[in-house]
Parts: structure tokens; sequence; C-alpha cells
């Protein structure tokens, strides 16, 4: 590996957790990091289990837009602008669905959210609920977002010839900082439950709170993206 | 509604239709929105042409430039919708200029211009620059003729920082009016 490669790869890598801390995406990251953080107790590494597959959600996102740019006439700066005009946009609703969801509010026999609800996919241990998560928050390009992964990623996988991993490593960054504090915060209420008897108490609140925090944030989205009140 | 169908506990029954409400309203001010939306050709999908990263800008703002002068505008470009980051860019993108660019540069007039790219007018911009978000950009002029334009690439990575984002704002501008 050379080194030009060697930097690219940390630039890359840096780009996403650069993005991620930054104020824009707050809302998603919440969301994120609450949806992860539920599986808290589920099992001895399900917290780092989801959030390795919401970081790959992430990565397949924006390695798939590469590629879609790449294969196809599209125009960067005009997709570029769609997402960032529509994608938090088509967010909102969703996060409120999916919260409703979660909270039974259409009965027991709807199934329009299942991707949302870990238990509908035991088989797989819920896997498909926090890939496609990370793969939908992804799209929602902020305006940080939409700078950093087509002015510098894809320009940067250009030069590099890497158009797979340099994608796949900004998107890994995005989700760095949300899956680091899961798991700072799982480690910590797995001490505490240690000591207490936190860990029934936690599952019992946590589907409903991991609930609201996804109306709340889509509530934000449509209110900031779609109203333009915020 | 009953408890059994609601088995997070609460008082779903107002709520459930305030927020389905919330998601009809939504959805259908976001599609009204999007279709009163005036056309734009340039807003399709189009081929991307290469020679097309390096056309000039049209001049659309010839009350700031002063006529058969060596100008330069230093473009901030944003949309309908702002945020933190955007702003902030804005303001240090703004102070740079009139700080270090109060007086003429080796005989260039250098002047800060935001720039609507959500409104008609301003639209151009994102095929002439290949602008992908909130950007700055320095462009050139002799008189009404466009010459060379710079994209500030790195005013997002410098945000926290404002004292580096100056500086690279006032270097760049720098480098173009300094170079052929």
């Amino acid at each position: 590996m050379s080194a030009e490669f060697g930097a690219a790869i940390l630039t890359a890598l840096w780009t996403g957790v650069l993005t991620s801390v930054s104020p824009c995406p707050l809302a998603t990251n919440i969301a994120a990091l609450t949806y992860i953080s539920k599986h808290s107790g589920s099992c001895r590494l399900a917290v780092l289990a989801h959030g390795g597959l919401y970081a790959l959600g992430r990565a397949l996102a924006y390695i798939a837009i590469g590629f879609l740019l790449v294969k196809s006439l599209l125009s960067a700066p005009s997709f570029s602008f769609f997402m960032q005009k529509y994608g938090s946009q088509a967010l909102s609703p969703v996060l409120v669905l999916a919260g409703m969801y979660m909270l039974g509010m259409f009965g027991r026999g709807f199934e329009g959210f299942i991707f949302f609800d870990v238990s509908k996919f035991k088989a797989s241990g819920g896997a498909l609920s926090s890939l496609f998560m990370g793969f939908i928050f992804a799209l929602a390009f902020c305006p940080i977002a939409a700078a950093l992964y087509f002015g510098v990623i894809l320009p940067l996988a250009a030069r590099n010839s890497a158009p797979f991993s340099l994608p796949l490593l900004y998107g890994l960054g995005t989700a760095l900082p949300v899956v680091a504090t899961a798991v700072v915060l799982d480690l910590g209420f797995k001490k505490m439950s240690a000591v207490t008897s936190l860990a029934g108490k936690f599952q019992k609140y946590a589907q409903p709170a991991t609930a609201w925090v996804f109306i709340a944030c889509g509530v934000y989205l449509g209110l900031k993206y779609i109203f333009g009140v915020l | 509604m009953t408890q059994e169908k609601c088995p997070a506990g609460i008082a779903c029954g107002g709520v459930k239709y305030l927020l389905i409400g919330f998601v009809f309203f939504s959805i259908g001010v976001a599609a009204y929105k999007a279709a009163s939306a005036p056309a734009d050709p340039q807003a399709a999908a189009a081929p991307v042409v290469a020679e097309a990263a390096m056309a000039p800008a049209k001049t659309s703002e010839p009350a700031l430039k002063v006529s058969a002068a060596k100008t330069a505008l230093v473009y901030y470009f944003y949309t309908n919708t702002r945020c933190s980051s955007c702003k902030t860019i804005e303001a240090y993108t703004r102070a740079a200029v009139e700080k270090d660019f109060a007086s003429d540069y080796k005989g260039w007039k250098v002047a800060f211009n935001g720039v609507n790219i959500d409104e008609a007018p301003g639209k151009h911009f994102i095929q002439d620059y290949r602008l992908n978000s909130k950007s700055v950009v320095v462009q050139k002029f002799s008189g009404d003729k466009t010459l060379n334009w710079v994209k500030l690439e790195k005013v997002w990575q410098l945000l926290d920082d404002k004292e580096a984002f100056m500086t690279y704002v006032t270097g760049e501008t720098h480098n173009l009016l300094d170079g052929k």
C-alpha cells in the first residue's frame, strides 16, 4: 500500500467522522443511537453487532451512490442537491410511521414497518433492521455530508482508483461516533445492571422510548425540511 | 382504542390520529412544494459533460463589478434551507473578505456575494461551478469577461477553526489573483 493511498484511507475515515459530529445529522444520529442502544441487554454483543450493521448499511449506501453516478448519466451536482432537498423530507414521515409501528399503533397484525421490528427477524437476529436503518439514514444528505462526500470522497476515490474502499471507509466513519457512543453506554449499563436490577426495567422502557425518539426526530425533520419553521 | 391494541400503554387514540395527520399533511406539503417549484431544465438528470466543469460562470451581478476593471467575487452559494454550519461558512467568508480585501489587492477589487441557488437567477451556478452543496467559489473578472475561478473545497473541514478558515479563504483568493 502506497503512502498516498494510506493517506487517502485516513482522509476518508476522518472525513466520515467529521460529517457525523457536525450539528446537521444530529437528529438521525440520536435516532440511530437510541435504536442501537435499545438492544443492550438482549445478548452480550448485540449492541456491537447492530452498530456494525448500521455502519455497514451507511457504507453500502455511499458505495451504491458512487456506482450509480459512475455507471449512469446522472449529474453529480443535480443528484446531490436532489438528495439534500428530498432525502430528509422523505425520512420525516418514515421515522414517524416507524415510531408509531414500534408503539403498536397500527395493531398487531400490521407488518408494514417490519424492518424496524427486531422481533420479526429472530432467525437472522434482527440484522436487517439496523442495516436498513443505516442505508436510509445515509440517503438523507445534510449539506456537510453532500459537500464532503461529493466534493472530497468521490474525487479521492477516482484519483486512487478505489471506488469501493474509500466510500466504504467514509460510511464506516460516519457511523463511528454513534456506534462508539452506543458501545460505551452499553458497557456502562451492564456495569450498573450488575449491581442493580436495571436490566428488567430497561427492557420494559427501551422499546417505547426508542419509538418516541423516532417520532420526535421525524417531526423535527418535517418541521425543518418540509415546513421550514426551524 | 383498547389497551390491547396499544401495548405501549399510552393514550393512543388522539396521538395516533395526530401523528397520522402530521404524516399526511407533511407529505401533502412536500408534494405541493415540489409540484409548484419552477421547472429547471438543469435540475434533471443530465449527462456529465467534462467541458462543463471548466465553463465560466455567467455574470448575473453586473452591479457588483466595476466595468473594464480587474475584479473578483467571492461567492457564497446557499439554498432556502439554512443550517448552523452553513451560516458559519457565510459569516467566516464574509469576514475574511471584509478584513483582508478592504482595499485593493494588486489592483484587484474583491467583494463578497451571497447567491441563493434555489432561486431561478442563481440556479445556473450549480452546473457552472459543479456545486455539490453550499459552497464558496472565487471568480475573477476582467470587466465583464469571466476569467479563472476556484472552488474552496476545504471550507467544510475548517469550520471549527475561524482563523484557519479565514486564512484559507484569503490564501486561495490570493493564489487565484496571482495566477494568470
